[in-house]
This record gives structure tokens, sequence and C-alpha cells, in this order.
């Protein structure tokens, strides 16, 4: 780029030089023209430079990928990503709030029953119950048993649902990271840009700042690249048993 | 059974942890992408992976295609656990030799039902 503008100076100079001659000969009409070539040039490198922050700005635009009908692929869009964060974040929430207001009556239940036991149980050591008393007393134990069995059994579940549900921290990061990702290409673009309408104002216009684009493709483009929850995109499969119908289609 | 959880988050190493030890797989070890992995899987002893896809790094597929071009690793069973649920990616995977494929968010049903698959054909191709 250095010999480009080098040479547009020296050819400035030539040409500089020959509206002189032109005007010392008298010849106003070919220095004339001659101007109004420069001022051509200028415009021509001005059209240059805004048609190049035209491209950085679309470019820019393509990395945010918001640009979804000209790519086709609502995957790309951003709002639909952290709409999917919200929806993931507020359904996990819900489901452990839910498991865990289902699992405190369970508790309280266990912890009523035992505590009333508890004390028929001190009166049977101090021998201060009836024959009757103690039938009973034996009848509602076995029930207890029976109850703290199939009880514990569901608390042990809610737990494990509740650690479940916690994946969303895996799911909602993945796409906030990928976002990250995406603001950050756009944010280095539109500095380039920044970079490249500074030129324009320093600059007479005659020079030709070539400031690197960057390439929106240069990117790996492999169809399976990883690319983290996809929300309502056309080629992701919706459920577990999608995925197994194509394993099974593939011989799995 | 000694088991490697490759994921880059820890939250999901351990939900995963916890679900293999309810199947009553106890003796896991964790990585956090395919780099880490390979070496400690190499190091020997591993009987199964359970690996994410998405990661920094090494791809849970490199990291799969690796282990099968691995002479002493290749038959290493190997679970996805993944959010990456594209058609071509399901086929890529399947084609560099997974042994099962499960979709992020999965249930404890899913996942258990994908593990006692593999472990049983391992079982009947062994005996």
């Amino acid at each position: 780029m250095e010999s480009e503008s080098h040479a547009n100076d020296t050819q400035l100079r030539a040409q500089a030089e020959q509206v002189l001659a032109n005007l010392a000969n008298g010849d106003v009409e070919d220095a004339v023209e001659k101007l109004l070539n420069f001022n051509d040039a200028r415009n021509d490198s001005l059209y240059q430079q805004i048609g190049k922050i035209t491209r950085g700005l679309h470019d820019a635009i393509i990395h945010m990928e918001l640009n979804n009908e000209q790519l086709g692929q609502s995957e790309r869009d951003v709002q639909a990503r952290l709409r999917y964060v919200i929806d993931l974040t507020a359904s996990a929430a819900n489901r452990t709030m839910d498991l865990a207001e289902e699992a405190m009556p369970i508790a309280t239940a266990l912890n009523t029953e035992a505590t009333r036991l508890q004390s028929d149980w001190e009166k049977l050591g101090k021998r201060e119950l009836s024959g009757e008393e103690f039938r009973r007393l034996y009848e509602r134990m076995s029930e207890f048993l029976g109850y703290s069995v199939t009880e514990s059994n569901r608390l042990y579940e809610h737990c494990h649902e509740i650690v479940l549900a916690q994946g969303y921290q895996d799911l909602s990061g993945q796409i906030i990271s990928k976002i990250m990702d995406m603001l950050k290409r756009t944010e280095h673009n539109l500095v380039h840009l920044l970079a490249m309408a500074g030129s324009m104002h320093s600059e007479h216009g005659l020079k030709h700042e070539i400031i690197e684009t960057i390439d929106a493709k240069k990117e790996e483009q492999r169809s399976t690249r990883a690319e983290g929850p996809l929300p309502d995109s056309e080629n992701t499969l919706k459920s577990q048993d999608e995925v197994d119908d194509l394993l099974s289609s593939l011989g799995f | 059974m000694k088991i490697l959880i490759v994921d880059d988050f820890s939250t999901m190493r351990r939900i995963i942890k916890n679900l293999l030890r309810d199947l009553g797989y106890t003796n896991t070890q964790e990585a956090d992408d395919g780099k880490t992995a390979l070496p400690l899987l190499q190091s020997g002893g591993f009987d199964f992976l359970v690996t994410d896809w998405n990661m920094p790094g090494m791809t849970g597929i490199d990291l799969l295609k690796a282990v099968r071009a691995d002479e002493k690793l290749r038959k290493l069973p190997v679970l996805m656990v993944t959010a990456e649920a594209k058609r071509d990616q399901i086929v890529e995977a399947a084609q560099a030799g997974v042994n099962g494929y499960v979709v992020k968010p999965f249930t404890a049903a899913a996942l258990k039902e994908k593990i006692e698959k593999i472990f049983e054909r391992i079982e009947a191709n062994a005996g």
C-alpha cells in the first residue's frame, strides 16, 4: 500500500506540473480539464472508501449473525438464542422449585409421624402401654416403615431430578459463550470500520488506505462445526427419539 | 468399571457423575476437553468414555476420532452427551464410531438406557 500511495503522489506531482505548464502556455482549457480529472480521482477514491466501509459494515452484521434473511437460517439469530437461555433458565428454576416444594411436605409428613411414634415408643420402653395399645403401636410401626421406604425413595428421586435440572447451566453457558464470541468479532470489525472512516477524514482523499477487511468466510465453515444448542433450527433434531431413529437408520 | 467424563462445563460433569453413581458406577474421573482427556485415556485403565462435543481446545468428535485411531484405545466404548443435534453431526459421530448419542437436555432415564445398552453389547461381544 505504501508503494501504491507513493505512485499516486508521483502521478499527482507530474499532473500538477503539467497544469502549470499548460497555464504558462496559455492553454487554459487543458489546464481546467486536468483539474477536473483531479477532482474525479478524488471522488473515485472517496467512493472506494465508502464501498469499503459498507462492506465492512456488512461483514460486521454477518458476524453478528443477525442478518437472518440473507443467511436463511433462524438458528443464527442471536435473539432466538438469548430467548432460549431465558426459557431454559426459567424452566430449570421452576422445575427445581416444584421439586423442592413437592419434597418438603414429604419430609414434613415423615417427621410428623416419626415424632408421634417416638412418644408411644418411649411409653413402650417404660412399659406404660396396655396390650391393646401395644398392638395398635405395632401396626402403626409396620405401616410407618413401609411408608418410610416409599417416601424416602420419593425424596431421593426428587433430589436426583433437582441435580439433573441444573443442566441448564451448561446449555445456557454454551449459548452465551457463542454470543460473546460473535460480539468480539463484531467489535473487531467495527473498530476497523472506525479506522477506515478516520483515514477518510484525515487524508485528502487521493491516498488509497487499504485496510484489511476481515474475511467473514475465513472461519471454518464445515457443516458439523460445534455450534452449541440451536433452538428452532431446521437441521436440528428435536428430541432423543429423533436421534435414536436416525441412528437406527444408520444401523445402530 | 472406570469411566472418564469429558465436558468443559463442570456443572455438567457433576450431573453426569451423579447419574453414573446412581447407576452404580462410582469410579469416575473428569477432564475438561479432548486435549486433557486423551493423555488420561492413553495412560490406561479406562473402560468407558462419556464426552461432550462442543469444547474448546479439542472437541469431542476429534477426541472420538483420536480414540478410534489409537491402537490401544480403539475399542473403548464412547457415549456422546451433547447439545449438538444436527443431522450431519449425528451422522458424522456414527461414522466415526460412537457407541451412543444422547442429546442435551436429557433425562436420567435416557442416559441410563443408552449406558445399559452399550454395556449389554460389550458383554454380548465378550461372551
